[in-house]
């Protein structure tokens, strides 16, 4: 039972791992996608924020570290948002990825903390799970690493192979693993504590009276600086009673979803219930607000927590209407290239491979649980069509040819229902594969395959340096251990995730006739030798400490930020800690619409005039318009959402001056249109706008028209027309 | 015969002399330069306090304000990123690992691509001591990153090897493959662009070095007697040999370096008799900038100089250091106990040293060697516990050493290994052969902990490049000559705009592009080459600063002690590079901007917070550039001592405690050059 206990709190799955990193690749690609857009006003000296004046109004105030920093024009900023695009893509594809993890997280951070006026929850939860996630091996599964290191370990050469889907021996995936592997580690508890805090601490800030009566989600729809555009449609779509049930659905989730990944009972169903809650809730937010990663990162945070039998489950059910029978051209080395890659992506086994040398007047197909049988070979297969073309037979014996057989390859894989509509595309698409075919021998000549047609072209050993970064794919480093994690199949050696349904025996020392590659296999890979195991000892040693001080460090933060029980309250922060949480920006601050969304919708107002004498209001190009209900939401993303509602504030008075200076070049107006608009002055105000209760303002009471607040003025200062429609508050310009 | 014939048999030979770099030398130089940048590293590191980090002379955000022009200034450092001291320790430990990866070799394109980074980072970071020795940093490391500079003598070439030779039995040990035989590192050599322009760029520096000393101290012969007589950068060396050398002595000395520089144009570029041209330019590089090296403070310019000379080794040099090396040294048969898995080992170890293929492997039991026993220095010893780990025999008379007398032998049989083992020995007190020992003694154990086995387990084999990845490399290749040619023309276009020698009708500056000038601007790539040139400086200075503590003391910040505002009497201020170019430039008026409000005013007013002492509080300060003029030729006497204040501070509406005198008045601040 401890063992049971142990291994759900301190081990995630490798299929979990692998696709936290391609969620949270996407989300990172996403992120910095529309930070591109942004890489003027937020990353360049143009912009909101001069490296040099951060840096000066940091300087004795808070520890912070960005690679951006070093970065000042907008040539280079948009350099460096492209090497973190790079970075991530690399991240997602999983290429290299123990390296491009790191890498990630040290972008991640740098993005954030370029402008912390700017950081949002979204940045310290995809920041934790990253750094958490660092520590583990999220590039054993659905990579590139292990794709590549699964074709090197095993070189299937005949459709019996092709279809053999058993996982690895135990001593084989031990013998190469990562120095230091451990599949319990202070790690996976530590990701699984941090999403534990993300959403109970989220759940102890929203104390207050919206969240309780159900009215929150209407007021935090009606603040136009923080909704998305689907949000704006969702407040006017949906009724109040909508609004109200979504309310307290967001709101028990968060509380629901800590208590279902700490109970100790019915794992499968708990942790199930948990990613799907976590999905959700995380989606939720990331369509109807500007929360920038937050979303995304909940989204990604789901991965993490489906349990092993649930991958288990799924990879052992193939789909009775989605197999098939690929019959492909067994002298064709890109053929049978395509066919060991496919093996691969064919998670659920509903593919079998059946060489065209191999026919015999019967076809090889998947029978359910019973493993590979022989049917009679459809009339319409013959010896002639087998050469020319890719054939697949589906269940119902129907048969497809060129392009119409390639997609429904690609829909019977996984996520494959999504290319659905490929099928009505892809026979425009036969030319093409025409020509492809008709020259896959000289393909395969160029890939270095071997083809019966065409002799090979003497291949030669690549250059020294080529060789010396190339040769990592063999079976060192995380590739290897990628392999092995792919053939255990759960990222350990306890299950066999590859069995298919038809050989559903654990893998272990037996090798069953036939099963050739996983025989060279077991002979390629060496003993651990007891130097090695040293090796690993330490690295696993100094891995798991370093684990624990980030857990130390993110354990401290959350309870200094967030309303936790007394007795965790008052736990001390060391410098060290604090030093941790400070430079990576985990600053563990979950209060998202906390203790409640403002009852107030509030904007900034740039009340320009032009050379021209024109007034303008630079983030809509339009004439200013004070009356918020008219203006519509902001729509400009979660950094200016952030920037904007802290740059207004008192305690951040020392960066407006740039601001200011930003706002007279031009500001985002001249951001997104490239036309300087020549500013001769402005006024900024900070419009508040009371927002009338769901169902509307109670009878005899009218909503107020709001008030205005004067941040400052720039140059000759704004027009002023129309702008007495909301009262100032405090007349005088108050800085 | 056609132009284009012509031409393309002109490019071969140009590229067969110039553009043709021996692996060998590429991995000597790697290692050379890889060991000069870690040293490097380690003295900007032990800087780091004053001059790299927010506490210090130049706080990174006032250094980024001051750069501050919205789309224009091409500069970077990746050193701005880091702001606090414990920020650049991290930077500089990270940047020093780096290097240190590189000089190894492993992974060397990566290291060399992110040392070229990391240095060109750290010169810009502090560009007020930035002189022409970094500038040649700069420029090593780019030319050299385009070249395999890891292709042999390295952690991936060891690597590599291993998996080319897996071999399975002692007999293996002596068939020896070649070093190279892949891609354009064909042959042991390679071609590229990228070595056309590290030799035409060595050439260069020293052609205008020479071109441009056309002042007439430099005629006169006087510019030793003047440059030994510069305190700010002199070493004591130098100091003791102003002291006695005469006057008649220092003019041979001024002009041999005028000629030595000279000389050394054609024979670095001379096409023929390598072996002579490039030995001599070799020989004269080190004794020129060796000697420079030891006399004077320039930082990293001499050292860098002659690690780029070993570029210059071409085949020949190679060849004839084979021949010479191989009459001293004598084959040895290397008896290795044929049961042992680490006997076999240690056999794959020494056939992978053994460049001058000396050595012959057997396996006990084979030769007269079997069951020489493990004690040491036993001549033809016949063992009574069974055959030693590793024995060595002369084939010629059949002597037989074992222990620590067979690792000798077998040392001085690999290259170098003469002179190596006994330094090795020294160096790690007899740790070799302890080791050696042991391992003969546990022998068993010792295999089995490093999972060794007979035959070896085989590793994955090197990959094969298929035809599509030949294609590729072939585009890959035609890229990265491409770049290095660009690059080239980059630096052709900055040596003319750079060298005042050149004449003004092809100078282009105006017309520059900006794509060049951000090429050359971001990572320094200067060309302007004229140390002490038209005629070396006859005045010299240093900074001193007259600071008034807070209970009334006189105190120098720089150095902690009084402030000492006479130069005349010095006998070399004993300041290192980044201090004395530091304090050099700062007095300069192009400068102001450095000194306050920010930069050098807040520094001096920090000095309490690094002292620690509440009373070393500042109140005021003047800093004075403190200069005279060196003797003339003929004597031994500086001469015109005089203060220049450069910046003055008092602390607004400060009262002395009582009993101290109030405070001096303000000095005006005055031009101490430009």
């Amino acid at each position: 039972m401890l063992t049971k206990l142990r291994d759900h709190f301190a081990r995630i799955d490798a299929r979990s791992l692998g696709l936290f990193r391609v969620v949270m690749g996407l989300v990172l690609v996403l992120d910095v996608l529309g930070r591109l857009q942004v890489a003027r006003d937020f990353y360049a000296n143009e912009g909101v924020l001069p490296n040099h004046n951060h840096l000066f109004n940091l300087r004795g105030k808070e520890e912070v570290w960005s690679l951006f920093h070093a970065l000042s024009t907008q040539g280079e900023a948009y350099v460096g948002l492209l090497v973190a695009l790079f970075v991530f893509l690399a991240f997602l594809v999983g290429w290299r990825t123990r390296v491009f993890h790191v890498l990630a997280l040290v972008f991640a951070v740098s993005l954030t903390a370029r402008n912390t006026l700017a950081e949002g929850v979204g940045s310290y939860a995809s920041i934790a799970l990253l750094a958490f996630t660092a520590f583990l091996p999220c590039g054993s599964r659905f990579s590139l690493d292990s794709l590549r290191a699964s074709m090197a370990l095993r070189d299937e050469q005949t459709s019996a192979e092709l279809n053999d889907r058993r996982a690895l021996p135990e001593r084989t995936v031990n013998a190469v693993r990562l120095p230091g592997w451990s599949p319990v580690t202070v790690a996976a508890f530590g990701v699984l504590l941090q999403i534990v805090a993300i959403h109970a601490c989220s759940a102890l800030q929203k104390s207050g009276e919206a969240w309780r009566d159900g009215s929150a989600l209407h007021y935090a729809l009606h603040g136009d600086l923080w909704v998305s555009g689907l949000g704006a449609w969702v407040r006017g779509a949906l009724g109040a009673g909508v609004l109200k049930g979504l309310t307290f659905g967001l709101r028990y989730a968060e509380i629901v979803i800590p208590v279902l990944l700490v109970v100790p009972v019915a794992f499968r169903w708990t942790r199930l219930a948990a990613a799907a809650l976590m999905v959700v809730h995380g989606l939720v937010l990331a369509l109807l607000f500007e929360l920038g990663l937050y979303g995304g990162a909940l989204v990604a945070a789901a991965a993490l927590v489906v349990p092993v039998e649930a991958w288990a489950a799924f990879e052992r059910s193939p789909k009775p209407g989605r197999m098939l029978t690929v019959i492909y051209d067994a002298d064709c080395g890109m053929c049978l290239w395509l066919a060991r890659l496919l093996k691969r992506f064919d998670l659920r086994t509903n593919i079998t491979f059946q060489g065209n040398d191999d026919l015999s007047a019967m076809l090889v197909r998947r029978a359910g649980k019973k493993g590979v049988e022989r049917a009679p070979l459809p009339a319409e297969i013959t010896e002639e069509l087998v050469q020319r073309t890719v054939v697949v037979v589906d269940v119902e014996g129907r048969v497809f040819l060129r392009t119409r057989a390639v997609a429904e390859i690609v829909t019977a894989l996984p996520l494959g229902i999504l290319a659905a509509p490929l099928r009505v595309v892809a026979p425009a698409f036969d030319v093409l594969y025409n020509a492809v075919a008709t020259k896959r021998h000289r393909i395969s000549v160029l890939m270095g395959k071997t083809s019966c047609a065409i002799p090979a072209a003497p291949a030669r050993a690549v250059s020294p340096e080529v060789g010396a970064v190339e040769g990592a794919a063999g079976l060192t480093g995380e590739g290897a251990a990628s392999e092995a994690d792919e053939g255990s199949g759960t990222g350990d050696v306890a299950d066999a995730g590859e069995v298919s349904g038809a050989q559903a025996s654990v893998a272990g020392e037996a090798e069953a006739p036939g099963s050739a590659g996983a025989v060279a296999l077991v002979h390629a890979v060496p003993e651990v030798s007891p130097a090695r195991r040293t090796v690993r000892h330490v690295a696993g040693g100094l891995r798991e400490l370093s684990a624990a001080l980030v857990l130390a460090a993110m354990v401290v933060q959350t309870a200094r930020q967030n309303p936790v029980p007394a007795a965790l309250a008052g736990l001390p922060q060391p410098p060290l800690l604090a030093t941790v949480s400070s430079f990576s920006r985990m600053l563990g601050r979950w209060d998202v619409m906390a203790p409640e969304p403002r009852r107030t919708n509030e904007m900034m107002i740039v009340d320009a005039q032009t050379r021209a004498g024109e007034a303008m209001d630079l983030f809509t190009g339009s004439a200013p318009e004070v009356d918020l209900a008219a203006r519509g939401p902001l729509r400009m993303g979660q950094l200016w959402s952030s920037y904007l509602d802290r740059v207004r504030r008192p305690e951040f008075l020392e960066f407006q001056r740039a601001f200011r200076d930003y706002l007279g070049k031009g500001g985002p107006l001249r951001s997104r249109t490239g036309v300087d608009p020549i500013v001769a002055g402005l006024d900024a105000y900070w419009v508040v706008k009371p927002i009338a209760p769901p169902g509307g303002a109670p009878e005899g009471e009218a909503v107020g028209a709001g008030t205005r607040e004067k941040l400052f003025t720039h140059g000759r200062g704004g027009l002023g027309t129309g702008m007495d429609a909301v009262p100032l508050a405090r007349p005088g310009v108050r800085r | 015969m056609h132009l284009r014939a012509r031409l393309g048999r002109a490019k071969q030979w140009f590229l067969a002399h110039y553009g043709t770099a021996d692996l060998r030398t590429l991995g000597v130089f790697r290692i050379v330069f890889g060991c000069l940048l870690v040293a490097e590293g380690l003295r900007r590191w032990r800087e780091a306090g004053w001059a790299y980090s927010n506490e210090g002379v130049l706080a990174n955000h006032y250094h980024l304000y001051v750069l501050y022009r919205p789309s224009g200034s091409y500069s970077f450092s990746l050193f701005h990123a880091f702001s606090s001291l414990a920020e650049v320790h991290v930077a500089f430990a990270l940047s020093v690992a780096c290097f240190f990866c590189y000089a190894i070799g492993w992974k060397s394109r990566l290291f060399a691509v992110l040392s070229f980074v990391l240095v060109t980072s750290m010169d810009w970071r502090m560009p007020l001591v930035e002189n022409g020795g970094y500038v040649v940093v700069n420029l090593l490391a780019l030319w050299t990153m385009f070249l395999p500079t890891g292709a042999r003598f390295s952690v991936d070439a060891w690597l590599r090897s291993y998996r080319a030779r897996q071999e399975r039995a002692i007999d293996d040990l002596n068939v020896r493959a070649p070093a190279s035989d892949a891609g354009d590192v064909g042959a042991g050599t390679v071609v590229s662009w990228a070595a056309v322009c590290a030799v035409f760029n060595v050439a260069c520096i020293y052609y205008f070095n020479v071109v441009n000393k056309a002042g007439a101290i430099w005629r006169a012969g006087d510019t030793v007697h003047y440059v030994l007589h510069l305190d700010r950068m002199v070493t004591g060396l130098a100091v003791l040999m102003r002291e006695t050398l005469p006057l008649w002595a220092t003019k041979p000395l001024t002009w041999g370096v005028l000629v030595v520089e000279a000389a050394l144009v054609p024979l670095i570029l001379w096409p023929f008799g390598r072996r002579v041209t490039r030995s001599l330019a070799m020989l004269l590089m080190w004794g020129l900038h060796g000697t420079f090296g030891v006399m004077m403070r320039l930082g990293p310019f001499s050292w860098f100089m002659i690690g780029w000379s070993f570029l210059l080794l071409a085949p020949a040099q190679w060849e004839a250091l084979a021949r010479w090396y191989r009459e001293r040294a004598s084959p040895r048969v290397v008896v290795l106990d044929g049961s042992s898995p680490l006997a076999f080992a240690l056999g794959r170890v020494l056939a992978r040293l053994d460049g001058l293929d000396l050595l012959r492997f057997e396996a006990s039991g084979e030769s007269g060697a079997s069951g020489a026993s493990g004690a040491s220095g036993a001549s033809g010893a016949s063992g009574a516990r069974g055959a030693a780990l590793v024995a060595a025999r002369d084939p010629a008379s059949g002597q037989v050493w074992t222990g620590a007398a067979a690792l000798g032998e077998i040392a001085q049989a690999l290259p170098g290994g003469k002179v190596v083992w006994p330094v090795l020995r020294v160096v790690t007190l007899g740790a070799p052969v302890k080791a050696l020992a042991f391992a003969a003694r546990r022998r068993e154990a010792v295999a089995r902990f490093f999972g060794l086995t007979l035959p070896p387990r085989p590793v994955p084999a090197l990959p094969v490049e298929t035809p599509l990845g030949q294609q590729l490399g072939r585009v890959r290749r035609f890229a990265r000559e491409g770049v290095v040619i660009y690059l080239g023309l980059c630096a052709t276009s900055q040596l003319i705009n750079d060298n005042k020698s050149v004449a003004a009708a092809l100078k282009h500056d105006e017309y520059m592009p900006w794509f060049v000038r951000a090429t050359i601007g971001y990572p320094r790539l200067f060309q302007a080459w004229g140390m002490f040139s038209a005629n070396p400086i006859t005045d010299d200075g240093v900074l001193a600063v007259d600071a008034i503590t807070v209970d009334g003391r006189h105190v120098d910040p720089f150095t902690g002690g009084p402030p000492d505002l006479v130069l005349t009497d010095s006998r070399g201020e004993g300041l290192n590079q980044i201090r004395q170019d530091y304090f050099n430039r700062i007095r300069l008026d192009r400068n102001k901007v450095f000194r306050k409000p920010q930069g050098l005013q807040e520094y001096l007013l920090r000095y309490h917070e690094r002292t620690g002492k509440a009373e070393d509080e500042l109140v005021a300060f003047d800093v004075l550039w403190v200069r005279d003029q060196c003797p003339r030729p003929g004597s031994k006497a500086p001469y015109a001592n005089e203060t220049v204040p450069i910046l003055s501070y008092r602390r607004p509406g400060y009262r002395p405690r009582a009993g101290l005198p109030p405070l001096p008045p303000l000095r005006k601040e005055e031009s101490a050059g430009d």
